[in-house]
């Protein structure tokens, strides 16, 4: 299978990627888009670009809704400072207004049962916990299209399948999702359509059972 | 991501709480925080007035406010010109993921630079008085002067974020750049020692000496030069309008750059 996208060597001894290129899809309310493809295909690319931080070079992309992403559930975590702290610091970056500071607190004291932890600073956590909190402020969002770079499972037995519920819960929540997956149960428990990456190019658009026996091989 | 953040007000809001978090940042298991900077930046005036004050024999009581209010306000200008450098790559995992204005990221240094301004402003009352004559009225133009010159600067570090991203190679030759500026500017030495045609070579084509002189003067209670507020201006205009263009050219590309 080829992976990565193709180079093109170019003068002054640059190479460009071309990550992505002759892609082109709509999706609507209502579909469930699995993203598969070896390591290099363009998944992340193409996530990116979904989620309005990368352009295309040429073409474009049109997005209508809200799109929230949880690629790096991690993101604004500060050590140093406290729970309570890490929540707001990651509620102000989703764009979460302060009025629902305090009633999103306390949901994810409850939901994360960090209890007193939550006045520490987060350097202070054990692994698990600094999960639980991440995944928690994470999934707090509720928007029209959700990205995931597969599926999260954090924590122990009893929290994952804590999470798994507040996670399947956002994702119905959601009008359109898209997620990068190499995982087969989950891509035919989830998904209603399978974009296939290949080096960068759509090499399959369709349900999940015409596509994935043929990339999983039977 | 949620709400792709377009409005100003927002952007001024996000900026500053991101700034604020940067300030406490440093006073995290630390008692006094960023005032080891201005201890430090203290002791440098102290010394600094104590070998020019005595080997050029200045006059301590007007020398020492000179230097206090040169080293502190360039310290504002210089720190915000070399960390500007960094404002996106330092907040890549963010802007790899959440579409925000780079504005927020700029934005932020700036604020973090202001509050270390007002960190270090507590020297300032100590050394007037060694000078309590030269205090007046005109120390309100400080404001509009704080105001101005961020607006000035703003974009000139949006700038040098964006082309910094693009060009790593830019971050060095800021640094050397704001070094040799230091000995530049009338930071130590008094202007009045320049022949007039050097001084208008030297300084008065330099928008950085306009910046630092509507800074200091309204402090020493004196009025900046009406060449120092078109200094200014003129500056914040071309900063301005180098960096719309700018972020017009690499809006699309600059997250790839990160």
């Amino acid at each position: 299978m080829a992976t990565a996208g193709r180079l093109d060597p170019q003068e002054k001894h640059q190479v460009n990627v071309n990550a992505l290129s002759d892609l082109s899809f709509s999706a609507i309310e209502g579909e469930r888009i699995g993203i598969i493809g070896g390591n290099g295909a363009g998944k992340t690319t193409l996530l990116r670009l979904l989620g309005g931080v990368y352009f295309p070079t040429s073409g474009n992309v049109s997005i209508v809704g809200t799109v929230g992403s949880l690629i790096d559930i991690s993101l604004g975590i500060n050590p140093e400072a406290n729970g309570w702290e890490n929540i707001a610091i990651r509620a102000r970056l989703l764009g979460i207004p302060k009025s629902e500071l305090k009633k999103l607190s306390e949901e994810i004291l409850g939901f994360t049962q960090l209890g007193d932890f939550l006045d520490l600073p987060v350097r202070t956590y054990s692994s698990g916990m600094n999960m639980r909190l991440a995944f928690a402020v994470a999934t707090a969002i509720r928007p029209d299209i959700l990205i995931m770079d597969e599926w999260l499972s954090v924590g122990d037995e009893e929290f994952q399948q804590k999470a798994e519920k507040r996670l399947i819960e956002l994702v119905n929540s959601s009008k359109i999702l898209f997620i990068a997956s190499h995982n087969r149960h989950l891509l035919e428990k989830v998904c209603t359509r399978i974009l296939w990456l290949e080096g960068g190019r759509l090499k399959a658009d369709g349900e999940p059972k015409g596509i994935l026996p043929a990339y999983f091989g039977s | 991501m949620l709400l792709k953040i377009t409005n100003t007000s927002k952007i001024a809001g996000l900026a500053i709480f991101l700034g604020w978090q940067d300030v406490r940042q440093s006073y995290r298991r630390s008692s006094i925080g960023p005032y080891w900077l201005t201890i430090g930046m203290a002791v440098q005036i102290g010394a600094l007035a104590v070998v020019f004050g005595f080997v050029l024999r200045n006059n301590l009581a007007e020398y020492l406010p000179f230097v206090a209010t040169g080293i502190i306000f360039w310290t504002f200008i210089s720190t915000f010109l070399i960390e500007s450098c960094q404002a996106f790559i330092a907040a890549e995992a963010i802007m790899r993921q959440i579409p925000l204005s780079p504005w927020v990221f700029v934005g932020r240094v700036i604020w973090r630079n202001l509050s270390t301004l007002a960190h270090n402003a507590i020297i300032l009352p100590f050394v007037m008085l060694l000078n309590l004559g030269a205090l007046n009225a005109n120390l309100v133009l400080e404001l509009p002067a704080i105001f101005l010159v961020s607006f000035s600067l703003l974009p000139l570090g949006i700038s040098f974020a964006i082309s910094t991203a693009r060009f790593r190679d830019l971050s060095p030759i800021v640094i050397s750049g704001v070094g040799i500026m230091f000995y530049a500017l009338p930071i130590l030495w008094q202007p009045s020692l320049l022949p007039e045609k050097i001084a208008f070579y030297l300084l008065g084509l330099n928008p950085v000496y306009h910046c630092l002189q509507v800074l200091r003067l309204p402090v020493l209670g004196k009025i900046p030069t009406a060449e120092n507020w078109i200094g200014v201006i003129v500056f914040a205009l071309l900063n301005w309008l180098i960096a719309l263009a700018l972020l017009k050219m690499s809006k699309r590309k600059l997250t790839l750059w990160l």
